[in-house]
């Protein structure tokens, strides 16, 4: 029995640790910024939290999302703006259907995923690398992009994703239950717990060019309070180049 | 433990019942804690990319024209729904908990009045009354659960309990989703009748439906896990229905020329979009019963069945395709196509004085048609 309680300890130790791991994607030849000028537009993030049933199903949060949303919000404009720039907010109306930037935002929602599925290793970093995107990193939302910097003063376009899932407590209780199982049967029924993907993108408003690209994965911190929530901002903007 | 023993455990466990779900109240908005607070959430996301859509058909009167309809049925949901109508040849809409309507435009020329229009519009509104969406969500996420418990306590090593336990899962969820189908076309029957409409039209829908299914041997509507009841069955329930909710004032009310009005100048793109799936039997189908309900004219009908031929072209094809655009263009309002597609066709089997003919003729009816160039290319060649 003592011997169980000491692996059911050591399951939930797994069950509640974890790693998180960035990968930063920047042109052959960086982009030069005007270091103290750059004005950034923050575009309205795409942000969704999951809940993970013991099944393994998953629901979306509109409560955990808001929270989320807003503290990565707050924690990505004070980033910014200790990087030497200065921070416009997009507003939600950029996006309205009969907004002409509409067309923009879903042109980058189809490169960024792109660039986070096949060449910066997709979910979990565990995707392969497609073999014609092995080398170089050449993307472009093209010159329309001007138009948006000439309505909203700014130079840059950050888009920011996220995707991130909490387990229930009857999820972790199963993943807890399979390495009991596994101690005793030697079959080990995989069991994950929560997830977070998420990228973000930094386009230059005058070519349309991406000059950087960060994927995060990660499987601590909650993002539903501040203080991971900040944490994670911190991870998603590592090696910015301001 | 044995095996039937596992079994009967695994179906006590996936059997159990969540509350039923009372109907959703007009204006009503879940708590934002919610899990459908969070199915809002994402559809008020998939509703943006519905309303952007590239595939959307943009038509403003057509979607006045059908929110109109789901007002007569939806009464008190009237103002929480919104309608888009998408460009995929196929019979169906959906609805979601937040109140998102989708209708294909196939559906469009497989109705054949409003009568019926509005009687899949009602079901749809019966799946956003009843929750149907968060109720089988629901059920999923108690199955799971279940089955990763079942999986759990057998240890992995009985696989057959397991599968067994999935099956019985999967077999059970289907059939709470043809309940929640018949539940729903209840709801839309007993709301078009209580509109005026006629009753009895619902189950010209599902005699269509299974005509098409019948005639299109690919098609597989029935099987253990679909989670629609066969139309057969359908057309049957909405035969009985029909005829008990008949009244003195919903009796003969089709609505006919209104749906007309409203799809007229649509339909030569839906039925080319129809034609262009390359399932002759079942286009066939389509064909057929718009010419029964008078839908279109006998030349129309010639004209897009010369289309099925022209495309299939296989053996003795062409020779038909001919005889059907031949039909076509005998009538007073053939279009200007039929002539162009005879010259196609003949010019393919080789009748160069004729094919040429038809093309003049085409050129002659349209003459800023933005193939002008290529048609006036084969002409020159057959010419020569």
């Amino acid at each position: 029995m003592r011997s169980m309680l000491i692996l059911a300890a050591a399951a939930l130790a797994v069950a509640t640790s974890g790693c998180t791991s960035t990968k930063v994607l920047k042109p052959d030849v960086p982009h030069r910024f005007d270091a103290g000028h750059a004005k950034f537009l923050l575009m309205p993030l795409d942000v969704e939290l999951l809940e993970l049933a013991a099944g393994g199903i998953t629901s979306p949060r509109a409560d955990w999302t808001a929270a989320a949303r807003g503290h990565l919000q707050k924690s990505i404009v004070e980033r910014l703006a200790k990087k030497n720039g200065t921070v416009v907010e997009a507003d939600e109306s950029l996006l309205s259907p009969d907004s002409q930037h509409l067309q923009l935002f879903k042109l980058h929602e189809a490169i960024g995923t792109s660039i986070f599925q096949f060449q910066a290793g997709g979910p979990n970093g565990q995707l392969q690398v497609l073999p014609t995107l092995e080398k170089g990193f050449d993307w472009s939302l093209g010159s329309s992009v001007k138009d948006l910097a000439q309505e909203t003063g700014t130079h840059y376009a950050m888009f920011v994703f996220v995707r991130d899932s909490y387990a229930t407590a009857g999820r972790k209780a199963a993943v807890v239950g399979a390495v009991l199982v596994a101690a005793v049967t030697g079959v080990y029924i995989p069991v994950g717990t929560g997830v977070r993907n998420a990228f973000a993108s930094l386009v230059d408003l005058e070519t349309g060019q991406v000059v950087w690209f960060n994927r995060l994965y990660s499987e601590t911190g909650d993002l539903r309070e501040e203080e991971p929530a900040a944490k994670a901002a911190e991870a998603l903007l590592e090696d910015f180049p301001l | 433990m044995t095996r039937p023993l596992l079994l009967v455990l695994a179906a006590a466990a996936l059997a159990c019942q969540s509350a039923p779900l009372a109907d959703i109240a007009p204006g009503e908005s879940p708590a934002l804690e919610s899990d459908e607070a969070g199915f809002w959430m994402s559809m008020e996301k998939a509703d943006h990319e519905l309303a952007t859509s590239g595939n959307r058909i943009r038509d403003p009167e057509l979607d006045a024209y059908l929110k109109g309809v789901i007002c007569r049925v939806a009464n008190e949901y009237c103002s929480a729904t919104r309608v888009y109508v998408m460009r995929q040849p196929d019979f169906n809409a959906s609805m979601a908990p937040n109140g998102t309507m989708v209708v294909w435009s196939g559906l469009l020329i497989r109705v054949q009045n409003e009568a019926q229009l509005a009687a899949v519009l009602g079901h749809e509104i019966g799946h956003y009354q009843r929750r149907h969406t968060l109720s089988i969500f629901r059920r999923a996420r108690a199955t799971t659960n279940g089955l990763m418990a079942i999986t759990l306590l057998t240890g992995g090593i009985v696989p057959a309990a397991a599968d067994a336990a999935m099956l019985i899962g999967l077999g059970t969820l289907m059939h709470h989703s043809r309940e929640q189908e018949s539940e729903a076309d209840t709801i839309g029957i007993e709301r078009i009748a209580a509109a005026g409409y006629d009753p009895r039209e619902v189950s010209e829908i599902w005699a269509g439906i299974a005509r098409e299914a019948k005639a299109d041997k690919q098609s597989s509507m029935a099987g253990f896990f679909a989670s629609h009841p066969a139309p057969e069955t359908r057309l049957r329930e909405m035969e009985a229905q029909g005829k008990r909710l008949l009244t003195p004032e919903n009796d003969r009310g089709t609505h006919t020329a209104e749906f007309d009005n409203a799809v007229v100048s649509l339909r030569p793109m839906l039925l080319s979009d129809e034609i262009a799936m390359r399932k002759h039997a079942r286009t066939n189908v389509v064909i057929d019963r718009l010419l029964e309900a008078e839908t279109i004219s006998l030349e129309a009908a010639a004209f897009y069945r010369g289309e099925l031929f022209r495309l299939r072209a296989e053996k003795g094809d062409d020779l038909l395709a001919i005889a059907q655009y031949r039909l076509a263009i005998s009538g007073p309002e053939a279009p200007a196509a039929a002539h162009r597609n005879l010259g196609l066709v003949l010019r393919r089997i080789g009748d160069g004085a004729l094919a040429r003919e038809a093309f003049q003729r085409y050129v002659e009816l349209a003459p800023e048609a933005n193939d002008r160039a290529m048609v006036d290319a084969y002409i020159q060649e057959l010419s020569k």
